[in-house]
């Protein structure tokens, strides 16, 4: 992750008010990491149309794995990650700007 | 100093986070902070609340108490509920999308309880 990203967390599926905030926030922020977690990781079954590559996209593998969202195709979407609150929480520590939770 | 921007997405009355994070910004006053009401929370922005049947504090009091609050209704919000021609609080201040989403990148936090 580069320097200074925005930070969005997102925890509910793709119909809640609450995620689609979040990915207008996202349209407009210059350089956004995208973290799925909880219901979040049911955005993946939406694909996010080109909106972040998946590089920039990290799912819970333990929440991936809990509601059925299968992660091998999920690979081209997302990158899905066993030590995904270790990650977050250092790209939270190190080099965020700003970090959105909803 | 660092700002904060509240939202505000759950209509008043039904649960006690409207109060909580009304609460919240008052006592964040010192900083720079902003209300921002958003999806259900606009309910929040209607003038001629009276809670006393309830047994509960009225909300729209406490908006009243302290005008130095910036409160911002999201307007896209307000007209999906039909709420634009109804009355509404005074020191509430309308924002477009455009003008609402740059609050909240403006702040150095957002908190959404």
């Amino acid at each position: 992750m580069t320097d200074m990203a925005d930070i969005f967390l997102l925890t509910k599926p793709p119909g809640h008010h609450r995620a689609k905030l979040c990915f207008k926030l996202l349209k407009r922020s210059k350089d956004a990491v995208l973290y799925l977690c909880g219901d979040g990781v049911y955005c993946m079954f939406d694909g996010f149309d080109g909106l972040l590559p998946h590089e920039r996209i990290y799912a819970c593998k333990e929440d991936t794995d809990a509601r059925g969202v299968q992660t091998e195709g999920a690979a081209t979407v997302a990158t899905v990650l066993v030590d995904f609150y270790e990650q977050l929480a250092k790209d939270m520590m190190i080099g965020s700007d700003k970090v959105y939770t909803f | 100093m660092r700002s904060v921007f509240y939202l505000l997405d759950i209509a008043p009355y039904g649960s006690e986070k409207a109060y909580g994070v009304l609460n919240a910004a008052i006592v964040s006053l010192k900083m720079g902070v902003t209300l921002g009401l958003y999806g259900d929370g606009v309910y929040l922005a209607l003038a001629g609340q009276d809670s006393r049947a309830l047994g509960v504090p009225n909300l729209a009091d406490l908006i009243y108490a302290y005008p130095e609050l910036q409160v911002l209704a999201h307007e896209p919000s307000m007209l999906e509920r039909g709420l634009l021609k109804e009355g509404l609080i005074e020191n509430i201040e309308l924002a477009d999308e455009a003008e609402f989403l740059a609050a909240m990148e403006m702040s150095d936090s957002i908190i959404i309880l």
